[in-house]
């Protein structure tokens, strides 16, 4: 179990951090590093403050204990849950995806050649540059979700954070996803991925971390892939099996088995 | 005095060039496009954020305004600004209090100030005169003076909105994500309250608060029955205002009625057509 190692090459670092609102903490006693290039899903069940991780990487909210330390110049792309965003919004595919570009100019600015070059490369990316005059509101819930990655992208970040992207998605849906998410991986950026979906997680990520009762666990994918330990965070009886190169966790009748 | 068909029977149309004619009345018709415009112009955004009971609030609020200023002796105008920009700064800051949702404060914030006004109104003979002015409007006592702060007004939030349009797109849209990419949110949120504010607080002056929240209402809502992109959105819901202002102020000369509800059964009655023909032309799709 890696609890909160000191890394050299760490881009975020948090430290005995407790999260919370109004004072009342949903996490308490964070310890861990990101690092350049880290695949990490997160998981736990609702409420368990996993978005809460989010926004204090993001600094939307302020740790109540702890400090977070965070590179200097490093950039965060956001891909939150599609699910907050209101469809009644008269919006283009093309209007959302620059959207990703005005916290990379002044609010005056207009956008120079490199902006449209980011937008275009974020619309290549995400497979999505003939939807570009679509409205928003009439795509599916896998063209949506590849439009607020490509919105994410275009703001060129280092730091890719994501929520609950695969969230009612079929899945076909939810494969395309996941190989969007693999594809920017190998790009170079670093994936903060958000899930309760344990197969859609493990399958991915090289860490995992788990939230439970105000606690984090992060593991190596290998060390967690263990059904008496996933039996005992999830206090039943688990069974993990690969098919076809991909994991798969399910619950099981009777005792858990050995890792 | 004719009845409200006969006066339309007999010009053939809603409006009248005679409107034209009486000084008095080419006021009210400045004042009435200025104000209108202004208020269908932002009223898009009040619709696309789900916000118009805040609308109705702030209108509420430079009613308090005004009828505290008459009641204390203050500038109702100075009074009504003041007021109701401090009704949206609270407001955009309402959204970072989690225990009781934005829309129940908003409806304290109106309860309170419809009942407070009227308070002091009733306390005050010249408020209590005014105070009818405020609700039902007084286009046609529109002053000069009062048309030139409305064109200065409608010049600044045009200015504004111009040039900040994606970033009052996006925050309002996503203001969390806004907030990540190191977007100044709350900036942007106070600049729109305080220029809706600003706009309903002179609007509600000239012109009363049913033509003030009927204008940042029902124009919007035809333009987005109409139309698919934003800017054609924008302009026209301040199209609406140019056609249904001038048969309104008409109606109401030809018809003698009160201006401000007046202007009020246009905007509604072309409401119901377009409404009526989007229907029809959604049926029509669908059988071919």
């Amino acid at each position: 179990m890696n609890h909160g190692e000191q890394t050299d090459g760490a881009v975020v670092q948090f430290e005995g951090v407790s999260l919370g609102y109004s004072r009342a903490p949903v996490l308490s006693d964070l310890t861990f590093s990101l690092a350049a290039g880290d695949f990490v899903g997160i998981i736990g069940p609702n409420g368990s403050g996993k978005t809460t991780i989010l926004r204090a990487i993001l600094r939307v909210i302020r740790p109540v204990r702890g400090s977070i330390r965070i590179r200097e110049g490093l950039k965060f792309g956001y891909v939150m849950q599609r699910q907050s965003l209101d469809d009644i919004f008269p919006l283009s595919v093309l209007d959302i995806v620059s959207m990703g570009r005005l916290g990379r100019i002044g609010p005056l600015s207009r956008f120079g050649k490199g902006d449209f070059d980011k937008i275009e490369e974020a619309l290549s990316i995400t497979g999505i540059q003939d939807l570009r005059r679509e409205r928003y509101r009439d795509l599916s819930g896998g063209q949506k979700q590849r439009v607020l990655v490509a919105r994410a992208l275009a703001f060129d970040p280092d730091v890719l954070l994501l929520d609950e992207p695969t969230n009612d998605l079929d899945i076909q849906g939810e494969e395309q996803i996941m190989n969007l998410i693999q594809e920017i991986h190998r790009l170079g950026i670093t994936i903060v991925l958000v899930s309760h979906l344990l197969n859609v997680v493990f399958s991915h990520v090289h860490r995992v971390m788990f939230l439970k009762e105000k606690r984090m666990r992060i593991y190596d994918r290998r060390e967690a892939l263990c059904s008496r330990l996933l039996s005992e965070i999830y206090q039943i009886p688990v069974k993990v099996e690969e098919v076809d190169g991909r994991v798969v966790i399910v619950p099981q009748g009777g005792s858990s088995a050995g890792c | 005095m004719p009845g409200v068909s006969e006066t339309l029977l007999h010009q053939g149309g809603v409006f009248s060039m005679e409107v034209l004619r009486e000084p008095f009345l080419r006021y009210a018709l400045f004042a009435g496009l200025l104000a209108g415009s202004v208020c269908a112009f932002l009223g898009v955004y009040v619709i696309l954020r789900r916000i118009v009971f805040l609308g109705v609030a702030l209108s509420e609020a430079a009613a308090l305004g005004v009828a505290l200023g008459l009641f204390v002796g203050w500038n109702p105008e100075a009074a009504a600004f003041g007021l109701t920009l401090l009704a949206a700064l609270l407001f955009s800051l309402s959204g970072r209090y989690r225990i009781l949702s934005q829309e129940s404060l908003i409806g304290w914030a109106y309860v309170v100030a419809a009942g407070v006004a009227i308070i002091l109104m009733a306390k005050n003979p010249v408020a209590e005169a005014h105070g009818l002015d405020v609700v039902s409007g007084s286009l046609l006592y529109a002053s000069a003076r009062e048309i030139w702060q409305l064109g200065i007004l409608a010049g600044v939030v045009l200015l504004t909105f111009t040039l900040l349009h994606r970033m009052f797109i996006f925050v309002s849209f996503d203001k969390e994500t806004a907030r990540s990419m190191g977007l100044k949110t709350s900036v942007y949120e106070f600049g729109f309250y305080a220029c809706l504010g600003l706009s309903i607080s002179l609007a509600m002056k000239t012109a009363g608060i049913l033509f003030v929240f009927a204008s940042l209402v029902i124009p919007a809502m035809i333009s987005l029955s109409l139309f698919r992109r934003m800017w054609l959105i924008l302009l026209g819901s301040v199209l609406t205002v140019i056609v249904c202002v001038p048969a309104g102020i008409s109606l109401s000369f030809q018809a003698d009625l009160p201006t401000g509800p007046a202007v009020v059964c246009v905007y509604a009655g072309l409401f119901l057509i377009i409404s009526a023909a989007v229907a029809l032309r959604a049926l029509c799709r669908r059988e071919a």
